[in-house]
């Protein structure tokens, strides 16, 4: 299941009266990879941090499955902006935390196996278990984040800019494999994704929406039918992708006309 | 060695200044755990219960955060004079180590709040959000991730805590705690005897470089972590 269903959401963070997001009315069904657009500060990231319980909304509800979510938990996976990691552990005691409050009852060797598999996945070596987060890259640290959130197989998964601090190989990779695991299990994931770049998100989503600025909320919101959906190689030459880019460029860049005028 | 000297050493030092060591060292230490286990309970409630806690109760914080202020703002001297009465009927004597003890650790316990609550404020948001995200209760939270990453700044904090109440105890000495201030004033002072006085000053000179030193060893080995 875990179909996702968000009602005349508002919110504005306590002691600012400032209204960061307004009127969200997303229904968003399970499986489905939803991108999220749009400038800089306006809001992408309050969104995520309301899906996964961190804030409470102003007005409004999210429901997951028909139930008002009560605050975190293991069924919706983060992995934040900037990473998350326990300074304190290694980056497999990191993973294996998460994993033993998932399945508290798993033994060791197979939590450090799932560990291990989770690292491997994210193009890291094995090498990199025994290490601090402090002596990782930030790279490094930020496919970490990715395996931990990815071991735990979280039925909801919600990402804000993961790949941002990534070069363009890692990126292409780690793109490839997040699409391999959202679809390759028989009850797909549904994913949240924040993002910057509107290719990222064409090559990803099933839907993609666009937040406008001050307050935040749902100007564009477009779905992509996994048949039409874009390869990496074609995506270039899709005249319709390519028309629907332009459309997101403009709507992510509406507002600002308007701003500065 | 001349004679003098000697029975110098065997009239004061064996028989008053090395014991008068021991009650100073008793007196820090039971105060100083003391201070911590208090300490430690209500630093954590005020980083619980403060704006952005992880269980916010304005009433609570507003009330703690007043009576720690309030007691802190009394000088050392002050403090244990205004508790006679209370340290009278707490432990029933207001002399020597025991009488000391009660006050010193009423005057420290809001110092080691405020170092708890400090340390454990600085812990970045973030991972206790990504606990939270893992499903950790807040207890957990507090334990596993709060503390765990305050833990240096809680060490260097104990360490300048433990150092202050040093020479709290020597204030105490003053008005019947016994201990090193105690000889170093009342021996030393007040008989006019320069060398029991500078020999009181030079063993706290040791001693908190002493403390200093193990306190830096402490704050090595848990940054290691
Ligand atoms: N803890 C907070 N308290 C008050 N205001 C906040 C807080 N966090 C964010 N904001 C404000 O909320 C707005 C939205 O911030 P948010 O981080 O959600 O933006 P974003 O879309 O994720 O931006 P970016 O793309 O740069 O990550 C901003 O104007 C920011 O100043
Ligand atoms: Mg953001």
């Amino acid at each position: 299941m875990n179909g996702t269903s968000i009602r005349d959401l508002s919110f504005s963070y306590e002691n600012d009266t400032r209204l960061i997001l307004k009127d969200i009315d997303l229904e968003v069904a399970a499986g489905e990879f939803v991108c999220l657009l749009g400038q800089s500060g306006c809001g992408k990231s309050t969104f995520l941090r309301l899906l996964a319980g961190l804030e409470k909304p102003t007005t409004g509800t999210i429901a997951v499955d028909g139930k008002a979510i009560a605050g975190a938990g293991l069924d919706r996976g983060v992995v934040f902006q900037d990473y998350g990691l326990f300074p304190w552990m290694t980056a497999g005691d990191n993973i294996m935390l998460a994993l033993k409050q998932k399945f508290p009852r798993m033994d060791k060797a197979q939590r450090k196996e799932i560990a291990l598999k989770a690292l491997r996945a994210v193009g890291l070596e094995e090498s990199v278990f025994g290490k601090l987060p402090k002596e990782l890259s930030g790279g490094m640290k930020q496919r970490c984040a990715i395996a931990q959130a990815f071991s735990i197989d979280p039925p909801i998964l919600l990402m804000d800019e993961p790949f941002g601090a990534l070069d363009a190989v890692t990126r292409a990779r780690l793109q490839d494999m997040v699409l391999e695991l959202w679809g390759s299990q028989q009850q797909k994931k549904t994913v949240f994704f924040v993002t910057h770049d509107v290719d990222e998100a064409l090559l990803l989503a099933t839907r993609i929406c666009v937040l406008g600025q001050a307050p935040g909320r749902v100007i564009y919101d477009v779905s992509i039918p996994p048949e039409s959906k874009p390869s990496r190689d074609n995506l270039f030459e899709d005249t319709e992708m390519m028309q629907l880019r332009n459309t997101l460029i403009r709507y992510i860049n509406r507002d600002v006309a308007s701003h500065i005028e | 060695m001349n004679s003098e000297f000697l029975a110098w050493y065997q009239k004061y030092f064996v028989k008053l200044i090395a014991p008068s060591i021991v009650d100073t060292l008793v007196m820090l230490s039971a105060t100083m755990v003391m201070a911590i286990i208090f300490g430690f309970f209500f630093g954590t409630i005020l980083v619980i219960t403060r704006k952005n806690g992880l269980r916010p109760n304005q009433p609570v914080y507003a009330v703690l955060n007043f009576i720690i202020n309030f007691v802190r703002s009394f000088p050392i001297l002050i403090l244990l004079v205004a508790l006679l009465p209370v340290t009278r009927a707490v432990v029933g004597t207001t002399i020597g180590v025991k009488g000391a003890i009660f006050p010193l650790t009423v005057a420290a316990t809001p110092f080691m709040a405020r170092i708890f609550e400090n340390a454990m404020v600085e812990v970045d948001p973030q991972l206790i959000e990504a606990a939270q995200s893992f499903g950790a209760s807040n207890t957990q939270i507090v334990i596993k991730v709060i503390l765990k990453e305050a833990v240096p700044s809680i060490v260097s904090g104990t360490i300048l805590a433990t150092i202050t109440y040093l020479s709290a105890t020597t204030i105490a000495g003053t008005i019947g705690a016994g201990g090193l201030g105690s000889v170093a004033m009342n021996y030393g002072y007040h008989r006019f005897d320069d060398r029991i006085l500078y020999t009181g000053v030079l063993i706290l000179c040791i001693l908190v470089q002493v403390i200093q030193l193990i306190g830096n060893f402490i704050y090595k080995c848990v940054q290691k972590g």
